[in-house]
């Protein structure tokens, strides 16, 4: 059995996104984010470096659409022609700061569960449909597959003089009419063989629910966060 | 509304059709991925207005691909919240709230062809299911990043998300119905 739930960390995921949502100010959220990210970055950083990479760049979109849109109260810095005011500080905090409680959580929960289980928790624990765990399993079984197809695509592209990321209409069209061809054709070989398997009575998949100490851990970690940013509000020096 | 109730009631999805739907999340899925670098190059040499014409766009088009795919009941909900739910498991910057957009504009583009009772899935429903999607991600932008500026910015970002709604959507429709033939 695994350490953690898949189910219990895919909640806690979900609500420190919703949390991340919910909190409007900036101590609340730093609440959230602060240690989300820091365990996030810990335990994710070696195999989700592109994820953090992009993290930090998107803070330069994030600054351009603050500056275009919030610019507003005093003036708190002045870099060259760009005079910086409250508001693009205020929205740079607060949003990235969410930003950094949704990258967090979800890393923990990336870091800490497999797909396949988490698929087959979610259906046990959480009710999901049977043909949709299917498909999300058979998406799963695809995905280093289709990876590998998809750099295929790329690379002839790039030997065709074309670009290697898909930007305009054309481009889209281009990549993804050989990607879906190869694999509806799989899909529909697939779907045959596990329909002559009797798919449509296969029950639901369900494992007895024995909460480890960590899943309980989990749980304390949600309610503790739920919970701070309201206690502190209360308190005098806040 | 009689028609729609009978349509939705003879809803059976056989395991080739979750099987298609595992394809659309998968293509989705990457598609969804490589369109976080789309968004995040176009915001920066274009501004938010370009960002969204270029990008948002491919987000949307999980529904009308696997709606005009699997033509039935749905699929377009389904394919566009299975590609966001995959989107958060590979992962990409947005992670848990992939879903929250992914269940949003699949609903939003659903809605196109439950009005259309499910019995066109041509290019212009694509299209339409395609466009569908914006006010729904320019509604959540607005709601969960306070992505909110003056009302004639509004408009404009909700045009341009709507427009390369349309334009993607029409195309992953048109590729549908290639594979269909």
């Amino acid at each position: 059995m695994a350490k953690y739930r898949p189910s219990i960390l895919f909640m806690y995921g979900l609500v420190i996104t919703l949390l991340a949502f919910i909190y409007r100010d900036p101590l609340s959220l730093s609440i959230v984010a602060i240690p989300n990210f820091t365990v996030g970055f810990i335990l994710g950083w070696r195999r989700f470096k592109i994820l953090l990479i992009l993290f930090f760049l998107g803070f330069i979109g994030l600054f351009l659409n603050a500056y275009l849109v919030a610019n507003t109260g005093e003036t708190v810095y002045i870099i060259g022609p760009l005079v910086v005011r409250e508001g693009v500080v205020e929205a740079l905090t607060t949003i990235g700061l969410r930003l950094a409680a949704i990258t967090g959580g979800t890393m923990i929960f990336l870091v800490l569960s497999e797909p396949y289980e988490t698929i087959k928790y979610l259906e046990s624990d959480l009710y999901i449909p049977k043909g949709i765990s299917f498909s999300i399993f058979y998406a799963l079984r695809l995905l280093p597959l289709i990876q590998r197809e998809a750099r295929e695509v790329q690379n002839i592209r790039v030997e065709r003089g074309y670009r290697r990321f898909v930007i305009t209409p054309s481009d889209f069209k281009s990549f993804i009419l050989p990607l879906l061809s190869i694999f509806m054709e799989r899909a529909y070989w697939t779907g045959v063989a596990a329909e002559l398997r009797g798919f449509q009575l296969r029950r639901r998949h369900r494992i007895s629910f024995k909460p480890s100490p960590y899943d309980f851990l989990i749980v304390i970690l949600i309610i503790l966060q739920v919970l701070i940013p309201y206690i502190l509000i209360f308190l005098p020096f806040f | 509304m009689g028609d729609l109730e009978y349509v939705m009631k003879g809803i059976r999805y056989t395991a080739l059709d979750y099987a298609y739907l595992g394809v659309v999340a998968v293509v989705m899925g990457i598609i969804f991925y490589f369109t976080w670098s789309v968004y995040e190059f176009g915001k920066v040499i274009g501004g938010p207005i370009f960002a969204r014409l270029i990008s948002y766009g491919l987000w949307f088009i999980g529904a009308p691909l696997a709606a005009s795919l699997i033509r039935k009941p749905l699929a377009g909900f389904l394919g566009e919240t299975l590609g966001a739910l995959l989107e958060t498991l590979i992962p990409t910057l947005g992670g848990f709230t992939n879903i929250i957009y992914g269940v949003v504009q699949g609903a939003l583009s659903e809605f196109v062809y439950a009005i259309l009772r499910y019995k066109r899935y041509d290019v212009l429903a694509g299209a339409l299911a395609g466009a569908m999607a914006g006010p729904g991600a320019v509604a959540l932008d607005a709601i969960l990043f306070e992505s909110i500026a003056t009302p004639d910015v509004m408009l404009l970002w909700l045009v341009a998300a709507m427009a390369s709604g349309a334009i993607y959507g029409s195309i992953a429709a048109s590729v549908a119905q290639y594979l269909r033939r």
